[in-house]
């Protein structure tokens, strides 16, 4: 049995009006799959990916949400136990895009505090149907004060940046700063379970 | 004056053997318990011992041929028991968190070691294959405890589950972190599964390090087990864990959560389960669009009304030697709970199809490859069910394995325990045959090889004995019979009597039945003989034979031998049987008649709801069994009858002869006398086909079994009695006696019922033969006499005035009368009551002796006459452990015998001294304990008994290999045999136990273990020593690897050699046995 693929576990959430895209771009992620039929998420569902940053490997468990109104009561409870939401919109959507402010204020009220966003201008590669520009998107963004890129799933254009910024910020936020404070504490104390230390480190370390 | 003169010429003295209190020597010999509070239970399939631990803190270790030992663990109840099958020790904890060690090897078990655990300990495991018992603490730290060294060891890990979400920054969840199964992995000693309520993790002990962490969530809009529209619905939930099962290859498992889901997980991947379900459901964890829907409109957002299923209590997995596969043939899960509401209690048997994936899975990068998920999932999702049902609640089961501990000692299962609940604490337990036949997990025949038929009548003829033979098995497993310890629950004894038998009926009662030894469940260890003194065997061999019969909660009538003669062993002839020897075939139940629809609608409604027995008789020669139910019901059955159907010829009888029972059952129903007035006071039975019913109105009927037919219906005369207000009330019969004597009124003996009336009025029937019909009939006019008041059940002795012997009504006797055989001989006739005993002389005769009871020695509760040689007494037991011991005839008190009986009213006693006291409590038997007022020369032969536990202990099997999930190629299995070289359990123990493990020398031995068992020792000896040394070994070669590194690599490289040596000759051995195919095919086997 090998040791586990991960140092930490980070929970993301994709949020944004139903039909631009959020499934594609977990698929396109995890799977590195697209598929043009559109099939509307039904409730919740999660996908794994593990990633590497900076030396550690990092589990992402992203849970995409079902755009639908009516699905709105179920996927709000997950907004507290996510440690970064994806705010997705299609460029070719108005509607999609000016929900956005809703979608934040949902994240505002039901998100843990500090919780990492990014929003996600999704689409990008169908311009002749494109109605925000991605000037739009970043003035959006920089008045929600988050992160923001354009990507395409369909072309695999910026999902993986996309993915990897809100880690980053994320691993930044919560892993990087609690290892500081704590490098002292949890070390490598003798007895205590070590959830990702290779073979060599500790063979014998028992004895 | 007159009395006088007869007293000169006919009283003559009966007690002259008896006149010294030192003639009584009052004997406890046997105790027999009956567990009613079983709290665990464990089984070892290589000693055949099965073992359970009570609330009262007593251990019962049974095995087979008499080998049961109670032992007094602690003051608190057991709440865990096991076998550690390779330090040969019993271990249990107990409530106060103190771990208790037995050694099994000595004949007089010794508790070696106990340890108290400063903290509460939620769980405990054991491996066949180490020293090591590992142990959940509340706080989340396992221990480890050394059970050959005594100690608790060095190894120790932290709360695996706080670390692992301490680390990946998650809060932990309040309640979540406390372990409550630890698992090992069946194939890999290093790896250990800990149940946290909130996740399992999977532990590499080598590397103290966390590998896996399972956590089940179940998404908002997946129904979940509730299956139904509710608020919860819409939620995230993290069910609590509540047990686990590891697949027998270890690639998979299953994990029961309190919510009553089930989740199948791929030991590989943690990040989604294969599969989730309920006991109805699967797929309880995906997202159900229906439901969600109903649950999102605001009608359906309300809580269901559906009850909320059960948790899952308990997961138990199987494989069986179903297979040449490797990774094995069709595979059970046994669950207990998951079921909605009261009355959903089961075991539910899933069974699966093989995991045996064929294609080899080699181009994903991935631990767990789609392919091989997809083939986990098919052999989970479309199960065979069974369920094994009960209508009390099963709160606990036990798979009970033909011949290996590993796997969790669920491995080819033969059997299951189904612990039941009752009131508050009660527990009983039921063994059923297992697998059910129903799920067609049928064990490969090892060595037969099933050959082309030489014709087509051959093949015919064995597809259609096959077909017939299939027909014959029930769908049902069948129930097993139980050591009479478990005896609880619906099988609870409440009541029961002793009963001597002379020779020949005791042959025809019980040399033909074979002993259910309990060998068909693998209860088959040990040996016991009881180490009595030469004089006293010799002694009991001169005993009278008897049996114990007994009447139980469900209503069956159970005989048990118990002749002394059966004790009669030695070290080198150990008991055959256990003690009492149970009979089977002679149990009674009257399930058969009260579920056949003529019978039901003739007896009283309430004997089928919520009948009960009062009393049982057994005829002592004709053997005839006459039960007699709360309801005044009474069925009469038979020994074998012969193929007759009985014509009864009055409406008051209804014959049962139509009724079928099925061998091996030998007691077959005959007669019923259905309730027509109330129930029964009292019953006279007799071994000359006559009986005597007396009923609560008074009213009294005589049976003569050669109709049937009623030959007296005496419902009028003398039934009440006046009180001095002019209040009637009712007189009943109380003792109804059978007996064959002369009265002074008459010249010859004959056929005489003695009807006692509560009053003590007495009326004695005369059974005639009618010269011109040749039937019998009862004398018109009773002779009235009185008899003491208030006169006991059995209170009423006819005896012979020279010899002292019981004037029964008796086939002999009654063949004197039949052939007119003038017997002259006087006879006393003594009635003990309540409140006295009274004695006549030939019953209508002069008074001999009368005595009332004074209060000095304390109430007299019951009173018996007993019998030594040719002297007879009448001893009457007082509350306060004393006994009376008066005269016979003249009643007067000749001394008084301390004898200590918990139960005096409930005595059961023979004529030779030999009673039975029962305890009991709320209605049932507890506790009864044999016991004799003449114990001279007969206490050694059931005390002193001496048990040789291990006795026929099988081998332990190797420890389990890692199997590949994907078929098994050549390079797969040298993968497997290297693989396996990693860890085994000498160094399990080494890296449990620390570098200053303190191994005991092995001591010489003092154990008092048998000569010719001397073998079995030498052998336990030799296996400690060997396992000893070679951990040593490996301690002194893990010690210096720790302080010079240069030595340490010398090692390395000596295991490197040796496995590449392992792999060559596994290289080998798989190339011969390719060679060996290719043979086998050219020869087309």
């Amino acid at each position: 049995m090998p040791p586990p693929h991960y140092d930490f576990l980070i929970k993301l959430l994709l949020i944004g009006d139903s039909g631009v895209g959020k499934s594609c771009l977990l698929l396109r992620f995890c799977d590195d799959a697209w598929t043009p039929s559109f099939i509307t998420t039904i409730g919740i569902d999660f996908k794994i990916r593990t990633i590497e940053l900076d030396g550690k490997r990092i589990k992402l468990q992203i849970w995409d949400t079902a755009g639908q109104e009516r699905f709105r009561t179920i996927t709000v409870a997950y907004y507290r136990g996510a440690m970064g939401i994806l705010l997705v919109y299609d460029v070719t959507d108005q509607r999609s895009f000016d929900n956005i402010r809703t979608w934040h204020s949902n994240i505002e009220q039901h998100a843990s505090e500090g919780v990492n966003k990014i929003l996600i201008g999704n689409k990008s590669d169908w311009n002749d149907k494109r109605v925000i520009t991605e000037q739009q998107g970043r003035e959006l963004a920089q008045e929600l004060a988050i992160q923001f890129m354009e990507t395409s799933a369909k072309i695999n254009e910026g999902v993986e940046e996309a993915f990897f910024t809100l880690a980053r910020d994320i691993k930044t936020r919560l892993i990087d700063s609690q290892a500081d404070s704590n490098s002292t504490a949890v070390g490598s104390t003798e007895g205590s379970v070590k959830i990702n230390q290779n073979n060599d480190a500790t063979a014998g370390g028992c004895c | 004056m007159f009395n006088f003169k007869l007293g000169q010429s006919t009283d003559a003295d009966l007690s002259s053997e008896l006149l010294d209190a030192s003639d009584f020597t009052p004997e406890k010999l046997l105790t027999l318990e009956y567990a009613h509070d079983i709290a665990v239970q464990a089984f070892d399939p290589l000693a055949g011992l099965f073992a359970v631990g009570t609330r009262t803190g007593v251990i019962w270790l049974i095995g087979s041929r008499g080998v049961q030992e109670r032992i007094k663990a602690s003051d608190t109840p057991i709440k865990f028991l096991d076998f550690a099958q390779t330090s040969n020790k019993l271990i249990c904890l107990d409530t106060t968190n103190r771990l208790h060690v037995w050694d099994l090897t000595q004949q007089r078990l010794q508790r070696t070691a106990t340890h108290k655990f400063s903290e509460e300990v939620t769980c405990i495991t054991t491996s066949p294959s180490h020293e090591h018992v590992f142990l959940g603490l509340k706080s989340g730290r396992i221990n480890a405890y050394d059970l050959l060294c005594s100690r608790v060891s060095p190894f120790g890990m932290p709360c695996a589950w706080n670390e692992y979400r301490k680390k990946i920054g998650m809060p932990v969840t309040r309640g979540s972190d406390v372990p409550i199964a630890l698992v090992i992995h069946p194939r890999d000693l290093n790896l250990i599964f800990i149940c946290f309520t909130g996740a399992i993790t999977l532990v590499n002990l080598k590397e103290r390090s966390t590998c896996r962490v399972y956590e089940l969530t179940l998404p908002p809009g997946a129904p979940g087990p509730e299956w139904a529209p509710s608020p919860a619905m819409l939620t995230i939930r993290n069910p609590f864990v509540s047990c686990m099962a590891v697949h027998p290859t270890g690639h998979f498992f299953a994990v029961g959560y309190e919510d009553g889901s089930i989740a199948f997980w791929a030991t590989e991947d943690e990040d989604k389960p294969l599969l989730v379900r309920s006991i109805e459901q699967v797929d309880i964890n995906m997202v159900n669009e229906e439901l969600l829907n109903l649950a999102l409109e605001p009608s359906g957002n309300k809580p269901s009304d559906k009850p909320a299923p059960d948790p899952i209590y308990k997961l138990d997995w199987s494989g069986y030697s179903n297979s040449a596969d490797p990774r094995g043939g069709t595979h059970t899960l046994a669950v207990l709970g998951g079921g909605r509401g009261k009355d959903s209690s089961s075991v539910t048997i899933f069974s699966f199809s093989a995991f045996n994936p064929t294609d080899t899975v080699t181009d994903y990068k991935v631990e767990l490859p789609p392919p091989t998920r997809k083939a986990m999932q098919d052999c989970l999702s479309k199960p065979g069910v069974y369920a094994y049902q009960s209508e009390s609640t099963i709160s606990d089961f036990l798979l009970l394995p033909r011949d290996t501990p590993h796997f969790a000692g669920n491995f080819d299962p033969i059997a299951i325990v189904l612990v039941f609940s009752g009131d508050g604490d009660e527990r009983s337990i039921g063994i059923t045959e297992f697998p059910p036949s129903s799920l067609a997990i049928v064990p490969k025949v090892q060595g037969i090889v099933r050959t082309t038929s030489s014709s087509t009548t051959d093949a015919i003829g064995e597809e259609l004995a096959e077909t017939l033979h299939a027909m014959q098995r029930s769908s049902d497993p069948e129930r097993l019979t139980l050591p009479n310890l478990f005896w609880t629950g619906s099988s609870s004894v409440v009541g029961g009597k002793n009963s001597l038998l002379d020779t020949a009926p005791y042959g025809t009662l019980c040399l033909r039945d074979l002993e259910a030894s309990g060998s068909e469940y693998g209860l088959r260890g040990g040996a016991a003989w009881m180490d009595g003194k030469n004089d006293d065997c010799v002694h009991a061999k001169f005993e009278p034979h008897r049996v114990l019969l007994t009447w139980h909660r469900d209503l069956t009538i159970r005989i048990q031998d118990i002749s002394p003669h059966l004790l009669v062993s030695s070290e080198a002839k150990p008991l055959q049987g256990s003690f009492p020897r149970p009979l089977p075939s002679l149990t009674i139940d009257p399930f058969s008649v009260l579920s056949d629809p003529y019978a039901l609608e003739r007896c009283s409604q309430d004997t089928l709801h919520e009948g009960s027995l009062t009393n049982v008789y057994l005829t002592p020669e004709s053997l005839e069994c006459i039960a007699i139910f709360k309801t005044g019901d009474v069925f009469i059955y038979q020994l074998e009858p012969d193929a007759r159907q009985l014509k009864p010829t009055d409406k008051g009888l209804v014959s049962l002869t139509h009724i079928l029972i099925p061998p091996p059952a030998r007691y077959h129903p005959v007669l019923m006398i259905p309730s027509g007035r109330g129930p029964i006071s009292a019953l006279g039975a007799s071994d000359i086909g006559f009986f005597a019913f007396a009923h609560n109105d008074g009213s009294l009927v005589v049976l003569d079994m050669r109709g049937p037919t009623f030959i007296l219906k005496d419902t009028d005369s003398n039934t009440h009695r006046h009180s001095f207000l002019g209040h009637s009330t009712a007189d009943p019969f109380v003792s109804l006696h059978w007996t064959i004597f002369k009265l002074s009124s008459e010249k010859a003996p004959s056929i005489h019922l003695m009807a006692i009336r509560a009053s003590g009025h007495t009326n004695i029937y005369t059974i005639e033969k009618d010269t011109r019909t040749h039937q019998f009939q009862v004398s018109p006019k009773p002779i009235q006499v009185d008899a003491v008041s208030q006169c006991l059940p059995h209170g009423s002795y006819v005896l012979d005035s020279t010899t002292g012997a019981r004037c029964v009504a008796s086939r002999s006797r009654y063949s004197g009368v039949v052939q007119g055989q003038s017997d002259g001989a006087n006879t006393y006739w003594i009635t003990t009551g309540q409140k006295g005993v009274k004695c006549s002389l030939n019953a209508d005769g002069d008074r001999l002796g009368r005595v009332d009871f004074a209060s000095k020695n304390g109430i007299v509760e019951s009173a018996h006459v007993v019998r030594k040689h040719r002297s007879c007494v009448v001893g009457a037991f007082t509350d306060k452990g004393q006994l009376l011991v008066y005269s016979v005839p003249r009643l007067e008190h000749m001394y008084t015998v301390p004898v200590t009986i918990s139960s005096p009213r409930s005595l059961s006693i023979d004529e030779s001294g030999d009673y039975v006291d029962w305890t009991i409590r709320d209605g049932v038997v507890h506790k009864c304990e044999l016991g004799t007022l003449f114990g001279l020369r007969r206490k050694t032969l059931y005390h002193d008994k001496v048990l040789d536990i291990l006795r026929g202990k099988n081998k332990l099997p190797a420890q389990p290999q890692p199997v590949s999930m994907g078929p098994a190629t050549l390079l797969g299995q040298v993968y497997a045999y290297v693989g396996s070289q990693s860890t085994t359990g000498a160094q399990i123990d080494a890296l449990l136990g620390g570098p200053d493990r303190p191994i005991p020398q092995p001591k010489e031995t003092t154990s008092t273990a048998p000569r010719n068992n001397q073998s079995y020792a030498d052998r336990a000896s030799a296996a400690k020593d060997s396992i000893a040394s070679s951990t040593n070994d490996l301690y002194n070669r893990l010690g210096s690897a720790a302080s010079e590194r240069g030595q340490m690599l010398d090692g390395l490289e000596d295991t490197v050699n040796s496995l590449r040596t392992g792999s060559e000759n596994m290289l080998a051995q798989a190339k011969r046995l390719a060679a060996e195919q290719s043979t086998r095919k050219w020869f087309n086997f």
